[in-house]
């Protein structure tokens, strides 16, 4: 099978893997971090970006945030933008070094909650002066990073092409 | 930095699909979403991933609890401290409350103007399986099981947690009480009428009344006034002294009843006696909707 559709039917199992544990477990599991919780979903859809072509990339972040706009109760379409825009900003920073590809999931989680914040004030959810917003600002592109650091060697296993696996 | 295929391609597959999701969101503002095309997409979004959601639930649950139990042990001795010295303080004003809702008990019935909330209303028991990214919670009942949007949730402290805003056939989406656009129309037990709104924190929301406010007492409860909710479910209380701005109270802060830092394992639903639109007034509340209108309240 070609590689690079496989390895685009893993990253679709990852993200719907992803997408359950996040409405599942990851939500709920916020006491220790001020209130937050990280987001697997945009890490998933980020380090994605790096093994997957483009438009599957974007596809792929597109349809998972429209998933999680289907099973919450948000504006639907909020979470497919912001995906979108992430899996965007994931191909341009993405590197062919695995540290730089951990590290750009900082700015790219920072640009998401900023997205975020942006179209839900702009929909009428909340508005841009909330102090949740500096906090979330702060506190989720860091767990995000942790969070990459920690799924990236699971990601590179399921997702590198198998030849470039055996090489490396 | 490099484009994996070159070329435009995935910068105009980009702009198409963040046309797509904005014209989604344009079906969101219309509120088409339970019904039609949007409505079988959601339905359909809830049969791929509700079982596997049940599945973790069930699985996770326990690991969960006790993880979470765990990691909150530090705050809770921390809050613990706190609580005891409230406690005392609390008790005191009690018996202070009780004569008071004693006395409004009897001029309501003197009035009769009882609870719509009847003692034989059943309410819907449903599992959590989740939060939602917005932090309302995901339960595992949905329309086939009678749960329709606008009905008023319930914690098992039977403490007002939040309203229904979205159904599939098996799953519902609660929003919470603290979500920032919600808002309930509450009174305290000496009849002033205000305003209860989220703030997306756990501990606050804001309480503001629009005229005829008068000083509130430390320690009074607010309950719901009726207005698409039942009457007489407690909201919250004031933790401090409220006085009012000439006849207005604005957005003065008002603490939960419910605990809202941990999510319940599960809810009640309380099904609604009167649909909404048999009440007696036409009153619309910025930011919120009509329990029936399938919004966020």
């Amino acid at each position: 099978m070609n590689p690079q559709r496989l390895a685009v039917g893993r990253a679709i199992v990852l993200l719907m893997v992803g997408i359950v544990l996040q409405t599942t477990l990851i939500n709920r599991f916020q006491d220790p971090f001020f209130g937050l919780s990280p987001h697997l979903v945009v890490v998933l859809v980020i380090l994605s970006a790096r093994w997957v072509d483009a438009r599957a990339a974007l596809l792929l972040g597109f349809t998972s945030g429209l998933f999680l706009d289907l099973l919450g109760g948000g504006i639907l379409g909020l979470r497919a933008l912001m995906l979108t825009v992430v899996a965007y900003a994931g191909l341009r920073m993405t590197s062919e070094l695995p540290l730089r590809s951990v590290a750009g999931v900082w700015p790219i989680s920072l640009l998401a909650e900023v997205v975020q914040f942006v179209i839900g004030t702009l929909a009428g959810r909340g508005t841009l002066l909330q102090a949740e917003l500096l906090e979330r600002s702060l506190v989720v592109p860091v767990l995000n990073l942790v969070l990459a650091a920690l799924v990236f060697p699971l990601l590179a296993r399921a997702l590198r092409p198998r030849g470039r696996r055996q090489m490396v | 930095m490099r484009l994996r295929s070159g070329r435009d391609t995935p910068t105009f597959v980009f702009i198409v699909l963040v046309l797509l999701s904005f014209v989604l969101m344009t079906f969101d503002a219309q509120r088409t979403e339970q019904i039609g095309f949007v409505g079988v997409m959601r339905n359909g979004a809830a049969a791929l991933f509700g079982p596997l959601q049940n599945g973790v639930d069930a699985l996770a649950d326990p690991f969960f609890e006790f993880v979470s139990g765990i990691a909150s042990v530090t705050t809770l001795r921390r809050q613990n401290d706190s609580l005891v010295l409230e406690n005392e303080e609390l008790r005191a004003r009690i018996q202070e409350v009780s004569r008071l809702e004693l006395e409004v008990e009897q001029l309501r019935a003197l009035l009769d103007l009882e609870s719509k909330l009847e003692l034989d209303t059943v309410p819907i028991v449903a599992d959590v399986t989740g939060a939602t990214e917005d932090g309302g919670l995901l339960i595992a009942k949905g329309a086939e099981q009678g749960v329709f949007v606008g009905m008023p949730v319930l914690n098992d402290a039977q403490l007002l947690i939040g309203r229904v805003v979205q159904t599939t056939e098996r799953q519902a989406v609660v929003e919470l009480l603290i979500d920032t656009p919600n808002a309930v129309i509450v009174d305290s037990p000496d009849g002033l009428t205000g305003i209860i709104t989220g703030t997306g924190r756990a501990a606050e929301l804001r309480f503001s009344v629009e005229f005829g406010a008068r000083e509130v007492a430390e320690g009074t409860v607010f309950s719901t006034a009726g207005f698409g909710l039942p009457r007489g479910l407690q909201v919250a209380f004031a933790h401090e002294t409220l006085t009012p701005l000439g006849d207005q109270i604005t957005d003065a802060r008002v603490t939960p009843l419910a605990d809202f830092s941990r999510l319940p394992r599960y809810v009640l639903i309380v099904p609604l006696i009167e649909p909404p639109s048999s009440t007696t007034t036409t009153t619309t509340v910025p930011g919120s909707e009509p329990a029936t209108g399938g919004g966020s309240g």
